[in-house]
């Protein structure tokens, strides 16, 4: 089957049921174009490593003349005016972009119902919310919309909605893949990365998007790695590291689950070992008030004089909130009393991560501790909502890789195991979870279309 | 406002959950200093300004924003 | 010029005594890279059309980030910096994010990092602080119109203490200011670049800030108005208020922009796009050893040196390029000769045509013919001061200018003593009457002379010729 072919059908599937699904945003209409051009190439045996795959782009990444809404009014007409770094190597690497992808309103979520395009659902679990704040990314991978999605993840925005939908997601080391033309939740916490149906892809679109960017501060200067070429299922002697402190946040329906999925990595010969992240808990407040205070910097842009509108004037409740809260804590006389002090507790939980992965190969775990809720369950309390974050957040805190993968159903709905690693060490997390796909069936060469 | 008063509640309870600590700030996850270019040559994208045009609330003919007018002059 | 200026200074200063004027500066100047500060769009945006030098960077378009600093620019607010006797800061330099919300401002914060130097001098005034920052785009408060061409050129700011007491103190402060700066060659060399924020009070009211100052004269001026408009405000025993306002420049006089009912807030946080600077001291070590001199050090030195006048010295190293000049010059000059020529004649030039030296296309090595001329007798201080100005206005080299005019002094004893002799013969009346005693008729003769040399014979030589053959 040819790009055109694949991106036909995916096309058709998504005009049937994406209405309901409501993983896109916007399609690009020039993608069965692009598509005949690289098939042009593959014939020429000139193509790239992601030589005619379907990548779906969440709408925070810019891609050049279509629109980055980040699903709010305040960029409802806003049309990128550039490729983000991640998209011109996607482009060089011949991978075809489909469209732009529903999230929560400027990734501020995790459930995908702050959308002002509305709320998508979850495709593996109807009637649920998919997670987010790359909810459409993950929904349109479980639905079989594209290929291979872009995420973006600043507590749990990959992680989350992969476990959610059952999918394979990964937020990369921060600094390894560039920023640039990542419209902006918390800088110092934003990281670009895969989500894909299997690991296979999520290795693979890694290794194309990972990379120093000498035109940006934040990306670090390391040798690439091929992640694909290097993924190894045998993780005999690996060791994993389980924090009891996981199960003191999650539903126990959850932590079966995991238990299980620990069990067979044991099978495949990896050793379970104990760890202590004692402060886990504090990562929710020292990651909201680090939240606040960059999220509000971050919007003074969209003050809707060059583009879009006032942020403030249109935006939903969650973005405001956030807005507000930075501007408060912001204010020169409480620095000390939240901002400054969050910055303390993110030195703590870098350290104490940081020192609980010294003595292992990764740390595995459960990625939200509740399963997804029905849609339309009104949550009054932001609070609650939080707290769908507390066991990804860290990862962010601390700027370490971590990775989710399926680890089973509880209630029929997908849960997802985490596993995080140390800087850099994407591979092994990769490893890890290609130990476990084989384990329970390649779906990368079942569920092709 | 209802979203003010939220917001209040929430600082409330993340700062609380907190307490106190002694320890330097983490501003900047990987450490690094003087990430600097040297002047070179410059460029120009002479079709970045169709896409500023295509989204600019209001532009005048030679291609200036019209914002607001200066509240202290009338 | 300055002369007046000072006795008009010491005259105000009695007046402005009594009332305790207290003023400081925040002044800005854009510094001349190419590029601009975090991304590569040209920093020359004056003559091209509205939003064509931007990128998505500097028109802060969702998701742009800064591009890795510009290290000249870094570079030249150390150096300045360090012109301005100012310590280095060791620590590291964040880039900070200076929120406030104004059209001209693309992403709702300007970039501002943290002092590079601090604790310098210039002219007896403390500098607080030298910085580097990103210059906004440009807001017309009138039609509303932004053009972002301008938006982030680097900026080095300098802050000084409130230590300057006159608008003429501050006038010639702003003067040695924008010398130092123009020393090093890092700042925009068009002029009119340079902005400055000023903040004055009069003993015992609120302190003022005025913005949109954009010339010496404007600061002078502003200042003048604003410490008239104070002193009226507290003669009617109405109190001043802190405020922010802007002069208007056409109009003369400051306006209120804002009322500040407490400091404003601009929640400055690190960048965290941006990690932090930090100034080796090997950096500093390289930078010190390519900067140029300082004017005032420059000028004790051409005075000890070369033991010219203070007033010569002061107004040669006006501008670092006719200093170099002159230097170049007392190679074979003598500086006594060499340093009134170059106030005199060459400042005088410059000042009426408001030019600087180095728009004005002299050279060392046009000065030295001129001056060699002079020693040599072949040319007359007129001449010499009529070949400056016409290699100013035709911009052509010192002998093909004393050449076109014919400047040059005859100096070959036949061709003058063959006019004498010549005027001796055709004036045998003339010659007679001063042989009987009339001295005076003698003039006649030297007339004569003159005109047959079209001038260019010295008339005292001519004199003494005439009269060594006449007494044979």
């Amino acid at each position: 089957m040819d790009a055109e072919e694949k991106v036909s059908r995916y096309l058709e599937k998504i005009k049937k049921e994406d209405k309901k699904i409501k993983a896109f945003i916007e399609l690009n209409p020039n993608v069965l174009e692009e598509a005949r051009e690289i098939d042009r190439k593959i014939k020429q045996r000139k193509a790239g490593t992601l030589a005619g795959l379907a990548i779906a782009i969440k709408s925070n990444i810019n891609v050049r003349g279509l629109r980055a809404t980040c699903a709010s009014k305040t960029l409802e007409n806003y049309v990128s005016a550039y490729d983000a770094t991640v998209i011109e190597r996607i482009k060089r690497e011949d991978g075809v972009i489909i469209g732009m992808t529903n999230m929560d309103e400027f990734a501020c979520g995790s459930s995908g119902e702050t959308s002002y395009f509305g709320p998508t659902q979850n495709p593996a679990a109807p009637g649920r919310i998919p997670g987010g704040s790359s909810s459409g990314s993950a929904a349109a991978v479980a639905a079989q919309f594209c290929d291979i999605a872009l995420g973006s993840d600043t507590g749990g925005s990959i992680r989350n909605p992969a476990s959610h939908c059952g999918v394979v997601g990964l937020k990369p080391t921060y600094g390894l893949v560039p920023r640039y033309g990542l419209i902006d939740l918390a800088m110092s916490l934003d990281q670009i990365g895969p989500i894909a149906r299997d690991v296979y892809f999520t290795a693979l679109m890694l290794e194309v998007i990972a990379g120093y960017n000498p035109m940006e501060c934040t990306t670090i200067n390391v040798p690439k790695q091929e992640y694909s070429k290097n993924l190894s299922r045998n993780i005999a002697g690996y060791k994993i590291g389980f924090a009891r402190e996981f199960e003191e946040f999650t539903d126990p329906k959850i932590m079966g689950v995991i238990k299980n999925s620990l069990k067979k990595l044991e099978n495949l010969g990896a050793e379970i070992v104990d760890v202590q992240l004692p402060n886990l808990g504090k990562g929710l407040s020292t990651y909201y008030l680090t939240v606040f205070v960059e999220f509000f910097s971050a919007t003074r842009k969209f003050d809707g004089r060059r583009y879009g509108y006032k942020i403030e004037e249109v935006c939903g409740r969650e973005v405001l909130r956030r807005i507000l809260l930075g501007k408060y804590i912001s204010q020169k006389e409480y620095s000390g009393k939240y901002y400054k002090k969050a910055l303390q507790f993110r030195s703590l939980i870098k350290q104490e991560l940081l020192a609980a992965l010294s003595g292992v190969d990764v740390i595995a775990g459960p990625t939200v501790p509740k399963l997804p809720h029905e849609l339309g369950t009104k949550i009054e309390d932001p609070l609650i909502m939080y707290g769908y974050d507390v066991l990804t957040v860290p990862a962010n805190l601390a700027g370490i890789p971590g990775g989710v993968i399926k680890a089973g159903e509880a209630e029929g709905i997908p849960v997802g195991l985490q596993i995080q690693g140390k800087p850099l060490e994407e591979q092994r997390i990769l490893n890890v979870m290609y130990a476990l796909e084989s384990n329970s069936g390649s779906r990368h060469d079942e569920k092709r279309i | 406002m209802k979203v003010q008063k939220e917001a209040e509640k929430v600082l409330k309870e993340l700062s609380e959950a907190l307490g106190e600590i002694n320890l330097s700030e983490t501003y900047y996850v990987v450490e690094d200093i003087n990430i600097t270019r040297s002047d070179g040559e410059a460029k120009v994208d002479k079709k970045f300004r169709e896409i500023i045009k295509k989204n600019a609330p209001k532009l005048d003919e030679e291609g200036s924003f019209i914002m607001e007018v200066g509240k202290w002059v009338e | 010029m300055r002369d007046d200026e000072q006795s008009e200074s010491e005259r105000n200063a009695e007046r402005w005594i009594e009332m305790k004027v207290i003023i400081g500066f925040e002044i800005h100047e854009q510094l001349n890279t190419k590029t601009k500060l975090y991304c590569d769009s040209p920093t020359n945006y004056r003559d091209v059309p509205p939003n064509t030098h931007v990128c998505e960077v500097c028109t802060g378009m969702p998701g742009a980030k800064p591009y890795p600093v510009n290290q000249d620019a870094i570079d030249a607010a150390v150096e300045i910096a360090l012109m301005l006797n100012c310590e280095i800061v060791k620590e590291p330099i964040y880039i900070q994010r200076k929120h406030y919300d104004y059209p001209d401002l693309p992403s709702g914060y300007q970039r501002t990092s943290l002092p590079i130097g601090r604790n310098g001098s210039l002219s007896g005034i403390g500098i607080w602080e030298v910085h580097l920052e990103e210059d906004p785009g440009k807001y017309d408060p009138i039609t509303g119109k932004v053009d972002y061409n301008r938006s982030g050129v680097p900026l080095v700011e300098v802050v000084t203490a409130p230590e300057i007491y006159s608008p003429e103190d501050a006038r010639n402060f702003l003067r040695e200011l924008t010398k130092v700066l123009s020393y090093t060659g890092k700042v925009r060399p068009e002029g009119g670049t340079m902005r400055t924020d000023t903040n004055i009070s009069i003993e015992g009211g609120a302190r003022v800030e005025i913005k949109n100052i954009n010339s010496i004269k404007g600061a002078y001026r502003a200042l003048k108005f604003e410490i008239t408009r104070q002193k009226n405000l507290r003669k009617r025993g109405v109190a001043v208020k802190r405020e922010t306002r802007a002069f208007l420049e056409a109009q003369m006089i400051t306006k209120t922009m804002r009322v500040k009912e407490e400091a404003e807030d601009y929640r400055y946080i690190p960048d965290p796009d941006i990690p932090p600077l930090v100034i080796t001291s090997a950096k500093i070590e390289s930078i010190k050893k390519t900067m140029p001199e300082a004017p005032h050090l420059k000028e004790q030195r051409f005075i000890r040196q070369y033991g010219i006048k203070k007033d010569d010295a002061w107004a040669i190293t006006g501008e670092i390029e006719m200093a170099d000049a002159f230097e170049e010059v007392c190679k074979e000059i003598d500086p006594k000769t060499a340093a009134p020529f170059f106030r005199h004649i060459i400042k005088k030039k410059l000042n009426f045509d408001n030019k600087t030296f180095s728009e004005s296309g002299l050279t060392a090595g046009d000065i030295t013919t001129i001056l060699k001329s002079m020693n040599l007798g072949e040319l007359t201080a007129s001449s010499g001061e009529l070949v400056i100005r016409g290699i100013i206005e035709e911009h052509k080299p010192a002998l093909h200018i004393i050449e076109e005019k014919g400047l040059k002094r005859i100096t070959e004893k036949d061709v003058v003593e063959k006019a004498v002799e010549e005027a001796i013969a055709e004036n045998q009346r003339a010659v007679q009457d001063y042989l009987s005693g009339k001295v005076e008729a003698l003039n006649f003769v030297v007339g004569s002379v003159m005109r047959k040399t079209r001038g260019r014979a010295d008339a005292q030589t001519v004199l003494e010729m005439l009269k060594r053959k006449l007494e044979k």
